[in-house]
């Protein structure tokens, strides 16, 4: 009788006899395979580490991020060689606390985990440290003027307060304006001023002259109101408020609209004023005008007076000292002898420089209208200048510089340590996960 | 002679002294001689990267992979039941031949896996346990299937007389 087995045995003698079958060929498609694995499997790894690497850096970033240091209030300010933009995931003032007197405000693009893109301000410490203020009530308005405006010393930053007004508040400039408030980048602290108002208020002027501000304002009058929305107004009343922040006193005078602010430069604990196309002053925090030197030329631009006080730098017309044409202007630069007039004298340099401020008794910090790498500095002796501060391509706000920062001394600005994407931690987290369980697949299937 | 030239040389050696019993394993496994030698060169094939390793007693690991592959390759393709080839007609062939034919037939009407249990335990001889491992499956699931398959093949085979089909496993 045969067996199963044996049927088995016997069925399989009809197997081929091979002669298909190459020995060299098969060790050669082997090989081949197995260089293909190694690569497949390197490959794999290599995205395995990677992104297993991308998720806990950016975890640790996220989780361990390093603190910026303590507030230091006798910080010394000095000026960074290079301003950058801050990423836009970098921590608020709300997260890591008040970083220090500021040598500069940026501009940057913040975003928020769901997508939302604002445009906010950094500041930027005296160890070159980054982080967006979050400055509590700050009305946003279509003011071309820097709604954040940062003090001489780097200590305070003042900024426009809206809230709620006792009527319908116009808003047509943007968020109602109801006072003015200011943020202690050492204490961490946000002081308010608010101002009674109806419909809210207009800025005139918003100035540091040494530890005070003065915010002079203009009230809305009655706002018509149409189909929900405020479509009239009129300009009535106003004041003209100085707060001293160290003292913590203000006072409010009626409002008058001379000098003019809008040319403020600051000197000291003082501030220039221009007042006419050849005059202009010395302004004090208790409103003390002290008239300068007559200028040989006519200027619409701010004067720049030098630390010791014995020089003058502004723009100035092209057209002659007694034409003024408003066109192109040259950067100029006179003594300061007492009433005598200023005689003017042209440095050589780039036309339409723009003066940011005096760095010494013999220099300027100037942006050249055509330079692309930033600020410069320039001899006004000699004309001679040199590279100063190096800014962001990029830069969509013009940066503040503090004032006493200008005149300190320059430091070597690292890049800031801006966290990334948190979301790509979601996005490579998701992807690790599907990673896994494909090759838990893949690896499952190639063993049955 | 360099390790490489050594290993090359050792798995020329294999192939020729093992290609006629691992193709006895595969035509009993696919049906098909066409099918058979292709699955052999696979499982050769796949061999190599694992030479080193497998080198001193490679027919398990290559018996192994024979195995699963006639399973997986019918998952992925749906492995012929028929082949194209003109069988010759049964009327014409003497009982041997003919009964040869009736076993085809009935291991080809077996699901792969079954089929793979029936022919890693009674050609290859091997235990529950082995054949688990060789297929990559639990034990019970080797009983099962050779349960399942024995049925099939008593229904298919009536004349076959053998404990093995008579009774359980």
């Amino acid at each position: 009788m045969t067996t199963f087995t044996e049927r088995l045995h016997g069925l399989a003698d009809d197997a081929p006899q091979g002669g298909a079958l190459d020995e060299g060929e098969l060790w050669s498609r082997g090989k081949r395979l197995q260089r293909r694995r190694r690569v497949v499997t390197a490959s794999f790894v290599a995205v395995l580490v990677l992104a297993i690497g991308s998720l806990a850096t950016m975890v640790v970033d996220v989780v361990d991020r390093p603190d910026l240091p303590a507030a230091d209030t006798d910080a010394v300010l000095g000026l960074p060689d290079r301003l950058y933009i801050a990423s836009p995931w970098t921590a608020g003032t709300d997260d890591v606390g008040p970083i220090g007197p500021l040598v500069a405000l940026v501009g940057a693009e913040r975003r928020t985990f769901w997508g939302d893109e604002t445009l906010e301000v950094t500041g930027v410490s005296v160890a070159g440290d980054y982080a967006f203020l979050d400055l509590e009530s700050m009305a946003t308005t279509i003011d071309v003027r820097p709604d954040a405006l940062l003090s001489p010393d780097g200590r305070w930053v003042a900024y426009l307060l809206t809230g709620e007004t006792s009527d319908e508040p116009y808003t047509l400039d943007g968020d109602p304006v109801v006072g003015v408030a200011v943020y202690d980048t050492v204490t961490g602290e946000t002081r308010r001023h608010p101002v009674a108002s109806r419909h809210g208020l207009d800025r005139d002027d918003l100035v540091w002259i040494g530890d005070t501000l003065l915010f002079r304002y203009l009230e809305y009058g009655d706002a018509g109101v149409e189909r929900g929305e405020t479509t009239s107004t009129s300009l009535e009343g106003g004041g003209v408020l100085r707060w001293d922040l160290v003292a913590d006193t203000s006072t409010t005078a009626v409002y008058q609209d001379d000098p003019s602010y809008f040319t403020a430069v600051a000197w000291g604990s003082d501030v220039v004023v221009k007042d006419r196309l050849r005059t202009f002053s010395i302004v004090s925090a208790d409103g003390g005008v002290t008239p300068g030197p007559r200028l040989s030329v006519r200027s619409e631009d701010p004067v720049f007076v030098s630390p010791d006080g014995q020089r003058l730098a502004t723009q100035i017309d092209d057209d002659g000292p007694d034409v003024y044409s408003g066109g192109p202007s040259v950067l100029g630069v006179a003594d300061m002898n007492g009433d005598a007039a200023g005689v003017v004298r042209r440095v050589p340099q780039d036309p339409s420089a723009t003066i940011i401020g005096w760095r010494d008794d013999s220099h300027l910090a100037v942006l050249p209208e055509r330079a692309e790498t930033g600020y410069v500095s320039l001899d006004v002796d000699t004309g001679e200048t040199s590279p100063l501060v190096e800014l962001p391509m990029a830069l969509r706000l013009q940066p503040q510089v503090a004032a006493e920062a200008l005149q300190g001394p320059l430091f070597a600005a690292p890049e800031p340590d801006g966290p990334g994407d948190p979301r790509r931690i979601v996005w490579l987290g998701g992807g690790l996960v599907l990673l896994l369980a494909g090759a838990g697949v893949w690896r499952h299937r190639a063993r049955r | 002679m360099p390790g490489a030239e050594v290993e090359h040389v050792a798995f020329d050696d294999f192939v020729r002294a093992r290609r006629r019993a691992l193709l006895r394993t595969a035509y009993l496994l696919t049906g098909q001689h066409a099918d058979a030698e292709d699955l052999v060169q696979v499982a050769l094939v796949k061999a190599v990267p694992h030479w080193r390793r497998i080198a001193d007693n490679p027919e398990p690991y290559v018996r192994r992979v024979l195995a699963r592959e006639s399973v997986s390759r019918w998952r992925r393709r749906r492995w012929r039941e028929v082949s194209s080839a003109v069988l010759p007609e049964t009327a014409h062939l003497d009982a041997d031949v003919a009964a040869k034919e009736d076993l085809r037939r009935a291991l080809a009407s077996l699901a792969p896996r079954q089929r793979a249990v029936i022919v890693l335990r009674y050609f290859e001889d091997l235990s529950v346990a082995e054949t688990a491992e060789a297929l990559g499956i639990a034990a019970g699931t080797v009983t099962s299937q050779t349960r399942d398959a024995l049925r099939v093949l008593r229904e298919r085979l009536p004349a076959l007389d053998d404990d093995l089909l008579t009774a359980a496993p």
